[in-house]
C-alpha cells in the first residue's frame, strides 16, 4: 500500500472517529463543542507519556482515552445544567482555546514549540482500522438501545422527554463524556500518526471542519461521517494544482449546494432504512432464510 | 434475528468502507515506470523535471506563501526560458498546505515517492511535522525561511534552510541599533505567540538583551489573527520602555505603527523591527508614521543587483504594479537555481532505476555546496550554515535604508 493511501486512511479515520464524538451528543440535542478539547488532552497525554515515561502504544491509548474522559467530565457537570442548544456550544467552544493556552504554558509539553519525535507504531493503520470498528459498533449499539431511544426523545422534545423519565443532566454528562472518549481516542491515533502535534493543531478551524463533515455526511445518522469525511479530506488534495488557491471556495460551493440540496445529509434516516431493508432482502434471498422462514411458518 | 441484524450491520459497515476508498485507490495507480536506459547514459530520461513545491496558498499567512511561491515560479520560468536544466524543462507542481501541518503531511506522503528533491514545506512548523517522511524515504527536502539551527538540528543531512541563521540576525542587529541608540536601556518585545518562529526570536532577544546589560521589561503579545492592535499598543507604551522590538508579520507592523502614531510617538528610532514587517500594508504607511524607525534582516528590497532588478520589473508585471516586500521571494528564488547546479553538475538523469543513488548525490551535492550566487548575496552551505551580513535600516522617506552593514562572524 502506498505511503500516501496509508496516510490518507489515518487521517480519514480520525476525522470520522472526530465526527462520531459530535454526532452521539447531538443525537440527544446538545451542540457540544468539546471534542477537539478532549482530542488535545488525549493527545498530548499519550505522546508524554510514550515519549518521555516508555509506555507501549495500546496503554497510551487507554490512558488517553482515560484521561481524556476524565476531562471531558470535568466541564461537563457545569455544561450539564445550562441546556443543549447555543448556551452549551458557545460554552463548549471556549474548551478549545482554553486547553491551547494551558498547552502553549506547559514546557514538559513542549509549549508552543510544539511536541516532537512521537514514537513510531509498526502497523497503526490496521490498529486504527480496528479500533475504527470497534467505536462504530459501540456507537451502533448506542443508536439502537434504551439509551438511544432516550437521545431521541430528548432530541424531539426535552420536556416531553423529562415527564417521560429521561434524566437530561445525567444523560447530557453521560453524552458529553462518551463523547469526550471517541475524542480522546481520535487524538491518539492523531498524534502517532501525525509524529509531532502542536497546539495550533487543535483549533478552531479543526472544530469547523469537523462539523462540515457531520452535516454534510448527514448529522442524524452515524454512517454520513463514512462518505463525508474521505471527500472532504481528500477534496482539497484531489483538485488540480492550478486550482489550488480556490480550494476553500469549491469546498464552501459544495457544503452549501449539499446543505440546499439534500438539508439532511448525504446519508439520511429514510436512506439507511432503505438500504437496510433491501440489504436484509438480499440477504434472505442469498442465504434462502426467507424460504425457510416460509416453510416454517 | 439477531444473527441477521449483526450480518446487515457488518455488511453495511464494510460497504461504506470500500465505497468511501474505491474513488480513491482508482486514482493511486501508478503508471508502470519507463525502462531504464543504457548504463553509460548520461543523458536526462525524462521529458521534464517534475519538481513538488509544498506550499501555502491559502490560510492566515497567504499573502507570504503566494509571494514565495512566485518567487519559485519566477526561478523556474527563467530556467526554463534559458532551456531548462540540461535541456530539460522543469515541471513545477504546487501543494497546499493551508498552514496546517496535517496537509503538510499528507503532501509530503503524495510526493516523496517519486521525487528526485522537494522544495518546502514552506513553514517551520509543517517542516518538523512532515520533514520526517522525507528523512525515512531519502528525499532532500528544501525548508526555505526556517530557522537553520532547528532545521539542521533536527533533518540534517536530508534538508537545509536557504537563510542565515536567526540567531545571528537578532543578536547582531540588536546591538548595532543599541549602539546607535545609546539612550536605550529599556526594552519591550512585541511578538506574535502563535508563530514558533517569533518566539525563538525573542529567545535570541533575550540572550541579547541580557549580554548587552538591556533590561527587558515585558513582551506584549499579538496573536497572528488579531484585527485591533490598540489594546497591545496601549499595554506596551504602558511599559514607558526606552526601546520596543517588534517581531510581528507586516499586516500586524503596520497597525501597530499606526496605534503609535496615533498615540503620540514621535522618536521613531527608539523602534526595532525584524525583516517580516516588509510588506506592502507596512511600507503603504504615511511615511511620518515609520521614519526614523529601524529594520533587521538579511535581504534588501532595494537591492540594486541586476537580477533583483529583473525580479523587480517581473513581480509589477504580474501584479498590476505591486512591490516584491516580501523577503521570501528572495530565499524561494534561489531554491530552483540551487536544483540546477545540483542536476546539471552531477548530470542527474532522472531514472527512475538511479532514483536512490541519485537523491544521495543530490542531497550530498548541496550539504557541500560553496560559493553560490543567489539573488542577492553568494553564500554556501559547505561551512555548516549560511553567513552573510546582517543588514540595519533605517526608514527614510519611507523606504529602509541601509544604514549599517555587520558582517557575519
Amino acid at each position: 500500500m502506498s505511503l500516501y493511501l496509508t496516510y490518507y486512511l489515518q487521517f480519514v479515520a480520525v476525522f470520522i472517529l472526530m465526527t462520531w464524538a459530535t454526532y452521539v451528543p447531538l443525537r440527544a440535542g446538545i451542540m457540544y463543542n468539546g471534542p477537539v478539547y478532549c482530542m488535545a488532552v488525549g493527545g498530548y497525554f499519550a505522546a508524554y507519556v510514550s515519549r518521555d515515561l516508555g509506555w507501549p502504544f495500546g496503554l497510551a491509548l487507554l490512558g488517553g482515552a482515560a484521561m481524556a474522559a476524565f476531562f471531558g467530565f470535568l466541564p461537563a457537570i457545569g455544561l450539564s445544567r445550562i441546556g443543549s442548544g447555543l448556551p452549551i456550544m458557545v460554552a463548549s467552544i471556549a474548551l478549545i482555546f482554553i486547553i491551547q493556552s494551558v498547552i502553549k504554558n506547559l514546557d514538559f509539553l513542549g509549549g508552543p514549540y510544539g511536541f516532537w519525535d512521537i514514537p513510531k507504531v509498526d502497523y497503526l493503520l490496521p490498529i486504527t482500522c480496528g479500533i475504527l470498528l470497534i467505536v462504530g459498533l459501540f456507537v451502533y449499539r448506542i443508536d439502537h438501545s434504551r439509551l438511544g431511544r432516550a437521545m431521541e426523545a430528548a432530541l424531539v422534545d426535552r420536556d416531553v422527554a423529562a415527564t417521560l423519565g429521561v434524566n437530561l443532566t445525567r444523560l447530557s454528562i453521560l453524552l458529553q463524556v462518551i463523547s469526550a472518549v471517541i475524542s480522546g481516542i481520535a487524538g491518539v491515533i492523531f498524534a502517532f500518526t501525525l509524529g509531532t502535534i502542536f497546539p495550533g493543531s487543535y483549533s478552531f478551524f479543526l472544530l469547523l471542519y469537523i462539523w462540515c463533515m457531520l452535516y454534510l455526511g448527514g448529522r442524524f445518522t452515524m454512517w454520513g461521517p463514512l462518505i463525508s469525511a474521505p471527500i472532504l479530506w481528500g477534496l482539497p488534495q484531489w483538485i488540480p494544482h492550478e486550482l489550488a488557491e480556490y480550494s476553500n471556495i469549491l469546498y464552501g460551493a459544495l457544503l452549501i449546494a449539499i446543505l440546499l440540496l439534500r438539508p439532511q445529509g448525504i446519508i439520511s434516516r429514510g436512506l439507511v432504512r432503505a438500504i437496510s431493508q433491501r440489504g436484509r432482502i438480499w440477504v434472505e434471498r442469498l442465504f434462502g432464510l426467507g424460504k425457510f422462514k416460509k416453510e416454517v411458518i | 434475528m439477531r444473527r441477521k441484524k449483526l450480518i446487515m450491520t457488518v455488511g453495511i459497515v464494510c460497504l461504506a468502507l470500500v465505497i468511501s476508498v474505491l474513488p480513491f485507490m482508482a486514482s493511486c495507480a501508478k503508471p508502470a515506470p519507463s525502462p531504464p536506459p543504457a548504463p553509460e547514459a548520461a543523458a536526462p530520461a525524462v521529458s521534464e523535471w517534475n519538481i513538488p513545491f509544498i506550499c501555502t496558498l491559502t490560510g492566515p499567512v497567504a499573502a507570504w506563501g503566494l509571494d514565495a511561491a512566485w518567487g519559485v515560479e519566477f526561478a523556474v520560468r527563467q530556467i526554463n526560458d534559458a532551456g531548462g536544466i540540461r535541456g530539460v524543462p522543469i515541471k513545477l507542481t504546487e501543494y497546499d498546505t493551508s498552514y496546517d501541518p496535517a496537509k503538510a503531511v499528507a503532501a509530503m506522503t503524495r510526493i516523496v515517492e517519486d521525487s528526485l528533491v522537494i522544495i518546502g514545506p514552506w513553514d517551520e512548523m509543517e517542516a518538523l511535522a512532515a520533514g520526517d517522511i522525507a528523512v525515512e524515504e531519502g528525499v532532500f527536502f528544501f525548508c526555505p525561511p526556517a530557522d537553520p539551527e532547528r532545521i539542521w538540528g533536527k533533518f540534517s543531512p536530508w534538508a537545509t534552510t536557504v537563510t542565515t541563521f536567526y540567531r545571528v540576525v537578532y543578536t547582531d542587529g540588536p546591538k548595532e541599533w543599541l549602539k546607535q541608540n545609546p539612550d536605550i536601556k529599556t526594552v519591550v518585545v512585541i511578538l506574535s505567540p502563535d508563530d514558533t518562529a517569533q518566539l525563538t526570536y525573542l529567545e535570541y532577544l533575550e540572550e541579547t538583551f541580557e549580554s548587552a546589560g538591556i533590561e527587558l521589561l515585558g513582551t506584549v503579545e499579538v496573536p497572528v489573527a488579531t484585527l485591533d492592535l490598540g489594546p497591545a499598543t496601549i499595554k506596551a507604551l504602558d511599559y514607558n520602555a526606552d526601546g520596543y522590538v517588534s517581531v510581528i508579520m507586516s499586516e500586524l507592523a503596520a497597525k501597530l505603527m499606526t496605534e503609535f502614531s496615533k498615540r503620540g510617538m514621535t522618536e521613531l528610532r527608539r523602534i526595532l523591527s525584524g525583516g517580516a514587517c516588509s510588506g506592502p500594508a507596512f511600507f503603504d504607511l504615511p511615511k511620518e508614521y515609520i521614519d526614523g524607525m529601524y529594520m533587521v534582516d538579511t535581504i534588501n528590497t532595494f537591492h540594486e543587483s541586476a537580477g533583483w532588478q529583473a525580479l523587480v520589473e517581473a513581480y509589477a508585471a504580474d501584479h498590476d504594479g505591486g512591490y516584491p516586500w516580501f523577503p521570501p521571494i528572495v530565499f524561494h528564488y534561489d531554491v530552483p537555481y540551487i536544483i540546477k547546479a545540483a542536476f546539471e553538475d552531477l548530470e542527474i538523469t532522472g531514472d527512475p532505476a538511479k532514483l536512490a543513488e541519485e537523491r544521495v548525490r543530490i542531497r550530498d551535492y548541496i550539504n557541500s555546496l560553496e560559493d553560490f550566487e543567489g539573488l542577492q548575496y553568494r553564500f554556501d552551505m559547505a561551512s555548516g550554515g549560511i553567513k552573510v551580513p546582517t543588514l540595519l535600516f533605517q526608514m527614510r522617506n519611507g523606504r529602509p535604508v541601509v544604514v549599517a552593514s555587520i558582517p557575519p562572524e
